[in-house]
């Protein structure tokens, strides 16, 4: 081919960048003449300016592919956004907005078309028009941006646009390589949610209260004939009207945990929380629960404590969780058994265990022990007379304070029922008690 | 009230303010047999203001949710009437949330007894609060 296109002489000089090579420059002479070292310069001059030329095209195109590539991440992390319930932004830790999304300017009455030039300090300068309670919300996003916890939620009543309760969850955000971007804030609308909340707190009140009122009357009046006071009566009729004192007593308390359970959840389950010492509230819980054990010739016992436990908690709380563990624990331990309750410490935790000796918790229930309304079987209801919503009443005060609770059980060998609290360390606070 | 050195005087007369007639039939049959309580009866909150002047009781149980008058307004208007300011009242409700047990006593009430209440032991638990109010 060379030949042909009578070209006797060429050089070939490759086109190289410091990591790899591009391609090849040839230059060709239709003489037959040897390569001079001026041509030779000239040559590797021209080849280096067009390596370079050829880089910079290719790290242009690289470029603007990359480039593409974000803004077509950027669309459909915007649309991904858009989509949401939710009314997000993205703060730096410079204090700007990052990202917002539309339902943000819907939300908060903001212009779409002025959303990617909307500033935080314009938000802060319209917070008193937007929020009821605007320093509240202004402060949740200051103090937060820098330091705070990695994710919290909050609730804030809206008056303009339009008259709501907005539900705030905020937590911090990151970049794979750990790099600290800002934090995020989702506002919710959950007006319609807070509304059914509170008409399901009212409705189950009003029927507990409804259900209160013949309870009394049915509880007292059967309590006063049990009581003798109306007469003596016959073997038969002491029997059933037993039965059912003891039915309309089981029904009280039945609706009593209803109504906590039900705080529980709304998180309206009020605690008085102070400094106590868990050993003089353990030993009374013990006392109380003395006269209910023996009528299963059940032995209450502490094996194993400590001199003190002080714990911050509400005294009639822990009372309840006592109650709770100690009467299960004696209902299901055998006749003439013993209850062992102990108290240790561990890493600034106290915990309290309570352990029977019975047929242990039968393996297909354990999954939903601290479910509402779960027992064993469909006679131990019957036969032990519980409401099945103890333990998980119990769980929400222990978690309330924020303890554990949780079991041990071996088939029959027994069930160790224990909970955590953490240790209450304010010693000044102690003393002035 | 809350006088250590104060004698503590005698409980014999309770007047009891319940709209529910078989409420008032059971606790006024426990009070008195159990507690050996003369006991009367007014089915609302507005009688027992009418008749405030010529009340003769030691103590008034009062019940909360009633439909003329709640509790709290009965127990605030026996407080205007000079006659009556000065009777001890106990609240008897099934409203006896740790909230409004703190409410009652800031209007003054000297306990709150729940309902259900236990028929046997409830002239107990007014001796008791009674007693209670005298002591400190």
């Amino acid at each position: 081919l060379l030949l042909e296109n009578e070209v006797h002489s060429y050089a070939e000089i490759p086109l190289c960048t410091e990591k790899k090579v591009l391609g090849v420059l040839y230059a060709f002479h239709k003489q037959n003449r040897k390569l001079l070292k001026a041509d030779l310069d000239y040559l590797l001059a021209l080849a280096n300016r067009a390596a370079i030329s050829i880089e910079k095209v290719n790290l242009y195109e690289d470029l603007r592919l990359t480039n593409r590539l974000l803004q077509n991440q950027k669309g459909e992390l915007q649309a991904v956004l858009d989509s949401t319930g939710g009314a997000i932004a993205l703060i730096s830790p410079e204090m700007q907005f990052i990202t917002l999304n539309q339902k943000f300017a819907e939300t908060f009455g903001i212009d779409p078309e002025e959303i990617n030039s909307y500033q935080l300090q314009t938000f802060v300068s319209q917070a008193k028009n937007i929020f009821k309670d605007p320093e509240a919300v202004i402060s949740r996003i200051y103090d937060t941006i820098n330091n705070a916890p990695q994710k919290f939620s909050d609730l804030f009543t809206q008056i303009w646009p339009i008259q709501r309760e907005l539900g705030l969850f905020s937590r911090t955000v990151r970049a794979a390589s750990g790099e600290y971007l800002g934090r995020l804030f989702v506002f919710r609308d959950v007006t319609h949610e807070r509304e059914v909340d509170r008409m399901k707190s009212e409705f189950v009140s009003m029927v507990s209260h409804e259900l209160r009122t013949p309870l009394t009357s049915i509880h007292g009046s059967l309590g006063l004939i049990n009581g003798g006071v109306t007469g003596d009566l016959s073997e038969q009729t002491k029997t059933l009207v037993e039965i059912a004192y003891k039915n309309s007593e089981r029904l009280i308390r039945l609706i009593n945990d209803i109504l906590d359970i039900e705080k529980a959840e709304s998180g309206k389950m009020v605690f008085d929380n102070k400094g106590i010492d868990l050993i003089p509230i353990i030993k009374q819980a013990i006392q109380f629960n003395t006269a209910y054990s023996d009528q299963y010739g059940v032995r209450l016992q502490i094996t194993d404590s400590i001199p003190e436990a002080w714990v911050f908690a509400d005294s009639d709380r822990l009372m309840q969780v006592l109650t709770n563990l100690l009467s299960n624990a004696a209902k299901f331990s055998p006749s003439e058994g013993t209850v062992e309750i102990s108290v240790t410490r561990r890493n600034h935790y106290f915990k309290i265990a309570i352990t029977d000796h019975g047929s242990g918790i039968p393996k297909e229930f354990r999954k939903r022990i601290f479910q509402r309304f779960a027992q064993g079987d469909a006679s131990t209801t019957r036969k032990k007379g519980g409401t099945g919503l103890g333990l998980s009443i119990c769980k929400a005060i222990v978690e309330k304070l924020n303890g554990k609770i949780g079991y041990i059980s071996k088939e029959n060998m027994g069930t160790t029922f224990f909970f955590t609290l953490p240790e209450w360390i304010d010693k000044k606070e102690k003393g002035n008690l | 009230m809350n006088n250590e050195n104060k004698s503590i005087p005698p409980l014999n007369k309770i007047i009891l303010v319940e709209d529910e007639p078989d409420i008032q039939t059971v606790a006024k049959m426990a009070l008195e047999a159990m507690g050996k309580f003369t006991v009367q009866v007014f089915a609302s909150g507005s009688q027992v203001i009418q008749q405030a002047d010529s009340l003769s009781a030691d103590l008034i149980l009062l019940d909360v949710m009633m439909p003329d008058m709640d509790g709290i307004s009965v127990l605030e208007k026996l407080r205007t009437i000079p006659h009556a300011a000065k009777i001890p009242v106990i609240f008897m409700t099934a409203k006896v949330s740790p909230p409004e047990i703190i409410t009652y006593k800031n209007y003054g009430a000297i306990g709150v007894i729940a309902k259900p209440f236990d028929p046997m032991s409830l002239a107990d638990t007014v001796r008791k609060i009674w007693r209670e109010s005298y002591d400190g």
